[in-house]
């Protein structure tokens, strides 16, 4: 990395600097699995009546044990997974009843990041051959960089575009699939838990990247992490998940300061790095290069 | 890539040598070919005679070496019956059987294939349970079963094809599509688990939350991430078919090698044994080493080992 910036100075800044646009309204959103009436199997409700809105260059947070729904409710706004009710708009647009062709045009707008990188990227396609394949299918919105100014812009070599997958480290996989995201200049960015099977000393660098990515392109971020602390270094708003409830939203510092929800305050006194400036502390290497 | 290639090439010279010293030690376990050829009229003075004429009086391990040292050579040996050269004898019924292979393997293949994908693409659905209670089918009905009722229904009771022997191409549906049942039913399976545990992979999701369309995802990303053990599979069962199809062949009286084996065999004649069974290892460590070379190319992770 060459320039480290301090991630926490940027966060304070970037909360009055954002656009008050909003980018995605998920409204009461409703996700139920494999129900089925005619074998009298319940359904999974996995998430139950959540609304929250984004707006262009603002970083929200998703937390909450697992099972809580989080990752379900990521994949149903992106509209990978059926909606059971509920609306998500996108820009203004409402996206929950658009065609699967339709919504494959949406899809640039809307791109996922996610837990595993290596997982995330065909073993048998080289980076390059990754980003020709982007830019074959979305034409018009891919012209605006090059190969080589992409990988500048998310921190890596253009000596990585021939290699496969397995010839990457963890932290390049992951700067590749936000590579492969930022091509398309992307409104939204969800990030599934995009550190978490990451090294540490990678893990703030990654998260430095998605908040330098807000900071050019305004891109709005929704954060997906079970790591309080990771949420309290870049996010500007967090929304505490529940048994696929929402029981607590704010201002990341208040809400993980002065938690008033008892899950809440669960949370805050059970994750490792979650209380005060030890959160801080926790993350070796952001801002002191 | 040559110096790679080494280690396999030993280790297909070490499974070609076990199947060769199988099929000498099996052709002699099975009680003494001289008194069987001859019959019990025979005089113990004939069999005598003809086992000195045959070698067969030599110790065990001077038969063995001389026997090796033939197949280095390429010398197959004489058939006891038909009193010309072994090899000639596989010659000449190679064209047949292998127009029957390859019939049934593509047969297998295309619709092995095509019921995997429908199978895992809708999987848990109605499609899926059609195709998997195919494929359960296609692996539990006896090959020798199916060929009598396809020959009773649709050659003898419709008279739309033929009923045996080799001729037209007519004359190869009936044998192929009951030769190509077992790889199929097996290629269906191979081919549904491999593509649902591909479209699990996060990367076909990735691919999809790129706006991939179905076709590309699945064409692009998922059948090839799909097609090494489907591949390997294949591979082996068209070895199986090459070296000769034995009861379908029998049923169909299609002069290939799987009838020549059952002649071999019902005559005792052992060196023509020996000699098909060679043969069969031959070709199916060579098909496996194709095998190895194509999922090289379609793998780029492998090329590096091979
Ligand atoms: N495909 C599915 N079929 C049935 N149930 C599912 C499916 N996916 C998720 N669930 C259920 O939905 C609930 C929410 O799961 P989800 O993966 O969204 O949780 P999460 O908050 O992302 O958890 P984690 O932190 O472990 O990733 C869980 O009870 C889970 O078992
Ligand atoms: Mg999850």
């Amino acid at each position: 990395m060459s320039v480290a910036r301090p991630v926490i100075a940027e966060i304070a800044i970037g909360v009055h600097l954002v656009n008050p646009e909003l980018v995605v309204e998920v409204h009461d959103l409703r996700v139920e699995f494999g129900g089925s009436r005619l074998r009298g199997h319940e359904p999974v409700v996995a998430v139950d009546g959540v609304s929250f809105s984004i707006a262009a260059g603002e970083i929200v947070g998703l937390v909450g044990e697992s099972g809580s729904g989080k990752s379900t409710t990521a994949m149903a706004v992106a509209r990978l997974i059926p909606l059971s009710s509920g609306t998500v708009k996108l820009g203004g647009r409402d996206i929950s009843n658009l065609t699967q062709k339709q919504m494959r045009q949406a899809r640039s707008d809307i791109q996922l990041i996610f837990q595993d990188p290596h997982g995330a990227l065909d073993p048998r396609q080289s980076v390059a051959s990754s980003l020709r394949e982007v830019r074959r299918v979305h034409t018009d919105r891919t012209n605006w960089i090059t190969d080589a100014e992409l990988m500048a812009s998310v921190g890596l070599s253009s000596d990585i575009l021939p290699r496969l997958p397995h010839e990457i480290s963890g932290g390049q996989a992951q700067r590749v699939c936000i590579a492969q995201s930022l091509i398309l200049r992307p409104r939204v960015l969800i990030a599934d838990e995009p550190t978490s099977a990451l090294d540490v000393s990678v893990q703030a660098h990654v998260l430095e990247l998605l908040s330098r990515l807000r900071d050019e392109y305004g891109i709005a971020v929704l954060l997906i992490s079970h790591d309080l602390s990771v949420v309290r270094a870049v996010c500007d708003r967090v929304h505490v998940m529940q048994l696929g409830v929402v029981v607590e939203s704010g201002e990341t510092e208040s809400v993980l300061g002065t938690p008033q929800h008892s899950y809440t305050k669960q949370l805050v006194r059970s994750l490792p790095g979650a209380r005060g400036s030890d959160a801080r502390n926790s993350f070796p290497s952001v801002g002191f290069s | 890539m040559i110096r790679s290639l080494l280690p396999r090439l030993a280790g297909a010279v070490v499974t070609l040598l076990l199947a060769v010293t199988i099929a000498f030690l099996l052709a002699r376990a099975s009680g003494d070919p001289v008194r069987q050829m001859l019959g019990d009229m025979a005089s113990q003075g004939q069999i005598e005679a003809v086992r000195a004429d045959l070698g067969l009086d030599r110790p065990l391990v001077v038969q063995y070496f001389d026997y090796l040292g033939n197949i280095v050579r390429g010398d197959l040996g004489t058939s006891l019956r038909y009193h010309t050269s072994n090899w000639d004898l596989i010659a000449s019924r190679l064209a047949a059987s292998f127009q029957l292979a390859a019939a049934a393997i593509i047969i297998g293949v295309v619709a092995g294939v095509t019921l995997g994908t429908l199978a895992a693409m809708f999987e848990g659905k109605r499609v899926d349970r059609v195709a998997v209670s195919l494929a359960l089918l296609g692996q539990s009905v006896p090959p020798f079963w199916l060929g009598i009722m396809l020959i009773v229904v649709v050659a003898v009771g419709l008279r739309w094809l033929p009923a045996g022997q080799a001729g037209s191409w007519s004359h190869l549906i009936l044998p192929a599509i009951t030769l190509s049942t077992l790889p199929m039913a097996r290629i269906a399976r191979m081919t549904r688990s491999s593509i649902t545990e591909v479209l699990e992979e996060p990367y076909v999701a990735s691919a999809r939350a790129r706006g991939f369309g179905t076709r590309r995802v699945m064409a692009r990303h998922v059948a090839r991430n799909a097609a090494i053990p489907v591949i390997t599979l294949v591979g082996l069962q068209t070895g199986v078919l090459l070296s000769g199809a034995v009861t379908v062949e029998f049923v169909f009286a299609w002069p290939g090698l799987g009838t020549l084996t059952t002649q071999a065999v019902a005559f005792r004649d052992f060196t023509l044994i020996q000699a098909l069974v060679v043969f069969g290892a031959v070709t199916f460590v060579l098909v496996n080493l194709v095998v190895d070379i194509v999922n090289s190319v379609v793998d780029p992770r492998i090329r590096g080992t091979l």
